[in-house]
């Protein structure tokens, strides 16, 4: 739990720390909404070993059924983010049964396909998701009377939420359940031939990771207060990924870590020059090729060797 | 005594191949069963038909009188059938408890802690228990294998050469935990061994399997005795080849040394395969590597092609040192390997097959339509298949074209790893012919065999493998007359 | 173990006072951003958002090279006002999301007084609506669709290129009056921009009597058009129209005259420019819109051409001119420039006030103006005939300008506007002027 208590603290200074360093509130807002992200990603990547391509169709999912009823609807603010998350879990279900029985790279691709027809589904269904332009003009509202509209209180709104997804992984790594998404990523076959059900464990891996995609999108969409079809397609799904390996696999930290700092980079390095989606690939290629634990993952050996 | 499981014509085809064909097989409650057989003769796809990882083509498994043919692996786990793996399947980045753990609440023990606690006793591990698995030695990871089977609580226990790899000392501590688990506990298991004075010691029954088959069962002397085991073991050709194979041999000067091992030791992670091997294969000879499954007949073909760095010692060929050359270098110096199991790509034609190594070197188009027209000459056969696509082939065919596809590329060294295997043997003979034809058109040949007899027959010499060791080494027409020997080495 | 549990409380407590310092010192500044201080004495900030990187970035560099210029020509005359201007471009590829991020990133962190730029029309409505929310003066560059002063327009977002009507009614009434063909063709790419570049034209050609032989669409970013030029081929109409940008245009053209269709029918279509031409090569052809080349003969036009041209000429290749997408970003921070001069402030309710109905020298030949009520820079558009044979020397060749069509017959009147969905201006006050 000193982990736990360690993001609370830094969620709540980091605008103290950041903003004079060049950040804003709505940067922070950002970082942190990727962590949520991030940090469901890790449960299937990092603790399961099944590499998706396609959970930002979750993110986007909720983000626009979300948007949607913000729009059309009376559904207050609370209520209609629970239901952008709830039809990105329905629709996580149905595609992860579909594919949960392919392995390895035959997974991945399904899960750019069925990423991509989200994606295709929101650029081409203009009269519903206004197609390339988006949805806009979302409005916030009010969360339980609380008015979220100045971007410091949005920022710990999004700091409150990523608190909670912190916990709830916290607590699903530290159940049995974890050990068992662990043992899968280990050795798949000895999991199921000592009894487990590899199949049902991967799925429900594979849900939870596009819940917190969803809780992520939703916030996401709150933030730009606009939906927009490239929130769901495989470029964010990839960054996602990216974030996960920067910050370090399998590691509790790694996908916050990761997150907060790839955003950052992202929005530091594209004001500094016009290759920067260059620079960034540059980045990953050497964490890829010479840190492959990410950060988190050095972090935690150079403390366990300092220990010894 | 009760039967605790039993199969009833249970049988599995891939492709053309029956791979275990019509196995009927009766377990007592609390004895230990082994399953043993040459070489490719299904027992691992029994296995496999057994645990749940491939469905079964007919037939039907039965455990305690359930039906359970058809259930997933998982399923069967729950049941109560729990299984070791060949190649050892633990989880290294968790601990040796945690590892037990998993398995101990997978079997819904009431007291998971506790179970562990009794299976870290039982495997003699108990003061390994916080350690990584993955930091272990070989033998105590096999053991931890054993373990995780047990956490589970099972009612059958299905052991997949548990000494697999191991050092005699090793192997002795697994031994008497198997027998340990029926004398103590009262635990049935199936076992896959090759390792005959293991097998001999522990079984309380024996089913010999060959190509899918069973052709003997019942008690260890029983077995021993059977003249049927004798020939799966050691194969068998037709008279007449004999005399073609001294013509042929006759033919044929030895040259210079082509290929010589000097002290070479191999090792597969923590395992050791090889130890301090020398062997030398002349020019123009057929030389034959025999030994049981296990010996490192497969690992000292690997060493030679570059796809294991042998540990110690020095590979020359031609004058070369290959000791560290990729497997490229080996094949561009002329050296083919023809892998155990053919490999032929089942959704190519034929001709297609043949023309693969064409693909990857730069030989001009003529030079490359002679040596197919070459290829042709030498596998007649394969003409009027050439369009046929891999996987309508018959085993014979297919070990063919995977002799013509490593054949083609101009090499002058042709490795052969056991290139009988599941064939009939009418074909054996056939492929011994063709073994010798090639020979005629200069090519040197070092051939592994389960197939005895037929090796024998045709190759000018022999070394016999032992436990990764070379034990014997004689000329063919000696050793073919000493069946002390071969029985020693190569039966059980 | 006592004693490292008191060491690890004591480095938390030291946190603690540490955070609290942190925040009792930086509090006020943080929390209360001092906008007073940006607009005292200090520069002019004006965020711009282009897409420098992604299949548009030669045409945002373009812009926000113009709109340098326009910026450098009032610094060095002393600012606007005595204020210096300083302008800080963020990248937002074709990507609205990327847009709404930079523009709020812009608004909160560098708390700029205007934005500008933007080029493809899904982020420049992204950003028009956050600059709305945030009631901040938006001066688009780009996008041509109608939407953007139309059904989406604000108080606070003024466009400065050409709409698709008025590109279209320009094109098509002038191969109406002097091809006269008797039917046409359409292909249209699958979008929004595309349908209405078509409802646009075909208003046109019916009052002229030209009838619509066919239409076909076809996806973005198709690369094949064989199919559809086959058909073509068959109907055989007087003239094709291709209402497409970008690749899909470029393609189009290409393989258009691979089919040798040239020499049975007449091309033309609402929209081109040369960047297109670039891409198109030696296949060049057709009559197009255009918002503004660098063969304008007017002397404003000249003027900025050789000011252009002395500025960025020596980093390009020796055929390089400036594009019309560096007109655009020169003429819209010129007319933001000088509406905070007679505002006298950076206001942006003086701003806006100075700005709407403003009459001014486009660099064209009628006079332009910031129409009040949809804040559309209503101009002159050019027709101009694409080519590009042995004589072409420079990228002024890509075109030659056949004519144009002033503003005021170009564009749609209120009426028409209301019938395209044009959305009443929000009120001042509710921009909080």
């Amino acid at each position: 739990m000193r982990s736990i208590l360690a993001l609370a603290v830094l969620l709540a200074v980091a605008p103290l720390l950041i903003v004079p360093l060049g950040g804003y509130h709505a940067l922070l807002s950002e970082m942190v909404i990727f962590a949520v992200f991030a940090i469901g990603f890790n449960l299937l990547l990092g603790y399961t070993g099944i590499l998706s391509f396609g959970h930002a169709a979750y993110f986007g999912l909720a983000g626009y059924t979300m948007g949607l009823l913000l729009i059309h609807s009376d559904l207050p603010l609370w209520a209609a983010m629970l239901a952008g998350v709830l039809a990105a879990g329905v629709a996580a279900v149905i595609i992860g049964l579909l594919i949960i029985r392919k392995a390895g790279i035959y997974f991945a691709m399904l899960t750019i396909a069925f990423g991509q027809m989200f994606f295709f589904v929101a650029m081409r269904w203009k009269s519903v998701t206004g197609g390339e332009d988006g949805l806009s003009d979302i409005p916030r509202k009010t969360l339980f009377g609380l008015d979220l509209s100045s971007p410091v209180r949005f920022y710990y709104f999004t700091a409150v939420v990523c608190l909670a997804a912190a916990v709830v992984a916290w607590r699903v790594i530290h159940s049995s359940f974890g050990d068992v998404l662990r043992a899968i990523r280990e050795n798949e076959a000895r999991c199921a031939a000592i009894g487990y059900d590899v199949r049902r464990y991967k799925l429900a891996s594979f849900v939870i990771a596009a819940l917190f995609a969803a809780v992520s999108g939703t916030l996401y969409v709150l933030l730009l207060r606009y939906a927009f079809p490239q929130t769901m397609d495989w470029i964010r799904s990839g960054n996602v990924v990216v974030m996960s390996l920067v910050g370090g696999l399998g590691t509790f930290s790694g996908p916050i870590v990761g997150a907060t700092l790839v955003t950052f980079l992202n929005n530091y390095i594209s004001f500094h020059t016009r290759y920067w989606q260059l620079v960034m690939g540059v980045v990953f290629v050497v964490f890829v090729m010479f840190f492959p634990r990410g950060i988190a993952g050095y972090v935690l050996e150079a403390r366990r060797r300092f220990r010894r | 005594m009760t039967e605790i499981f039993r199969t009833e014509g249970l049988s599995v085809r891939f492709g053309a191949l029956a791979a275990v064909d019509g196995m009927d097989l009766s377990i007592e409650q609390g004895s230990i069963h082994c399953v043993i057989g040459p070489n490719g003769a299904g027992k691992t796809t029994l296995f496999n038909l057994l645990t749940g990882t491939i469905r079964p083509s007919a037939g039907r498994i039965l455990f305690r009188g359930e039906d359970v043919t058809g259930l997933k692996p998982h399923e069967l786990a729950r049941k109560g059938i729990a299984r070791s793996f060949q190649i050892t399947s633990i989880f290294p980045e968790l601990t040796v408890r945690e590892n037990l753990r998993l398995a101990a609440r997978a079997g819904r023990a009431t007291d998971p802690e506790a179970r562990v606690r009794e299976v870290l006793e039982e495997i003699e591990l108990a003061s390994k228990a916080s350690v990584l698995a993955g930091f272990m030695s070989h033998g105590d990871q096999r053991h931890l294998d054993i373990g995780i089977a047990l956490a589970t609580s099972p009612a059958l226990l299905l052991l997949d050469e548990p000494t697999a790899g191991m050092p005699p000392h090793e192997t002795e501590g697994t031994v008497a935990l198997v027998r340990r688990l029926r004398d103590q506990h009262g635990y049935t298991t199936i076992l896959i061994e090759h390792k005959m004075d293991i097998v001999m010691s522990i079984s309380d029954r024996i089913t010999v399997m060959r190509s899918g088959r069973k052709i003997a069962e019942g008690t260890p002397t029983q077995v021993q005795a059977d003249p049927a085991v004798r020939e799966a073991y050691l194969g068998g050709v037709d008279a007449s080849l004999s005399a073609k194979a001294h013509q042929a041999g006759a033919a044929t000067e030895p040259g210079p040394p082509l290929l010589t091992l000097e002290g070479v030791s191999t090792s597969y992670g923590l395992s050791q395969i090889l130890h301090d091997i020398s062997l030398t294969v002349r020019g123009g000879e057929i030389v034959a590597l025999l030994g049981r499954n296990g010996a490192g007949k497969t690992t000292t073909l690997r060493t030679i092609m570059g796809l294991l760095p042998p540990r110690r010692g020095t590979i020359r060929f031609d004058g070369h040192d290959i000791t560290r050359l990729s497997p490229e270098g080996v094949a561009n110096l002329g050296v083919g390997l023809v892998p155990e199991g053919r490999r032929v790509f089942a959704n190519l034609t034929v001709g297609e097959n043949l023309l693969l190594p064409f693909f990857m070197s730069g030989v001009p188009a003529v030079e490359r339509t002679s040596q197919l027209r070459r290829c042709f000459e030498w596998f007649p056969t394969l003409v009027q298949r050439k369009s046929n696509r891999g996987d309508r082939l018959s085993g014979g065919e297919q070990q063919m074209v995977a002799i013509a596809r490593a054949v083609v590329g101009r090499r002058r060294f042709l490795m052969l790893d056991e290139p009988s295997q599941g064939l009939a043997p009418r074909v054996v003979n056939h492929l011994a012919e063709i073994i010798l034809e090639i020979r005629k058109q200069g090519v040197t040949v070092l051939l592994v065999e389960q197939n005895a007899r037929m090796a024998l027959e045709i190759a000018d010499r022999a070394y016999v493998l032992e436990d990764g060791r070379i034990v014997h080494e004689d000329a063919a027409a000696v050793l073919r007359e000493n069946p002390a020997v071969l029985g020693k080495h190569l039966v059980m | 173990m006592a004693k490292k549990k008191s060491g690890s409380l004591s480095r938390r407590e030291f946190v603690k006072v540490l955070g609290g310092g942190v925040i009792a010192a930086a509090g006020p500044t943080i929390f209360v951003p001092s906008r007073a201080w940006a607009q005292g004495t200090g520069p002019i900030r004006i965020g711009n958002i282009e897409p420098l990187s992604g299949p548009y970035a030669d045409s945002g560099l373009d812009e926000m090279e113009g709109a340098q210029l326009a910026n450098e020509d009032w610094n060095a005359k002393g600012g606007v006002l005595g204020r210096k201007i300083e302008m800080i471009t963020e990248d937002a590829p074709s990507n609205p999301g990327i847009g709404v991020q930079k523009a709020k990133k812009l608004v909160e962190r560098d708390q700029v007084d205007f934005l500008t730029g933007t080029l493809t029309s899904s982020v420049t409505v992204a950003v028009s609506d956050v600059a709305a929310t945030a009631k901040v003066l938006f001066m688009a560059f780009g996008s041509h669709a109608d939407d953007t002063t139309g059904s989406r327009s604000h108080r606070t977002t003024f466009r400065t290129t050409n709409q698709n009507y008025a590109l279209s009614t320009a094109t098509a009434t002038w191969v109406a009056k002097n091809w006269k063909p008797k039917q046409v063709y359409h292909l249209t790419a699958d979008y929004v921009w595309g349908h209405s570049a078509r409802a646009s034209m075909n208003r046109i050609f019916e009052r002229f009597g030209v009838k619509e032989a066919g239409n076909d669409l076809f996806p973005l970013g198709t690369s094949d058009f064989s199919s559809y030029l086959i058909k073509v081929r068959g109907v055989k109409p007087d003239v094709l129209v291709v209402n497409a940008y970008g690749a899909d245009q470029i393609n189009c053209v290409k393989q258009f005259k691979e089919f040798g269709l040239g020499s049975n029918m007449q091309l033309c279509g609402p929209l081109s420019g040369t960047p297109m031409m670039k891409g198109i090569g030696t296949a060049a052809t057709g009559v197009w819109g255009l918002s503004w080349h660098s063969t304008v003969d007017t002397p404003g036009s000249k003027k900025l051409r050789d000011a252009l041209m002395k500025r960025y000429a020596s980093s390009k290749k020796p055929e390089w001119r400036p594009s019309y997408r560096h007109y655009l970003g020169y003429v819209t921070h010129q007319q933001l420039l000088e509406a905070i001069a007679r505002a006298k402030s950076t206001n942006k309710c003086a701003v806006i006030k100075a700005l709407e109905g403003h009459k001014f020298d486009g660099l064209k030949w009628t006079q332009s103006q910031w129409r009040a009520w949809d804040h559309q820079n209503v101009q002159d558009v050019i027709v101009a005939k694409a080519k590009r044979d042995a004589s072409w020397k420079s990228e002024d060749d890509y075109f030659e300008i056949l004519g144009h069509l002033s503003g005021a017959e170009a564009y749609p009147d209120e009426a028409m506007w209301k019938q395209m969905g044009g959305r009443p201006l929000e009120p001042m006050s509710e921009i909080g002027c």
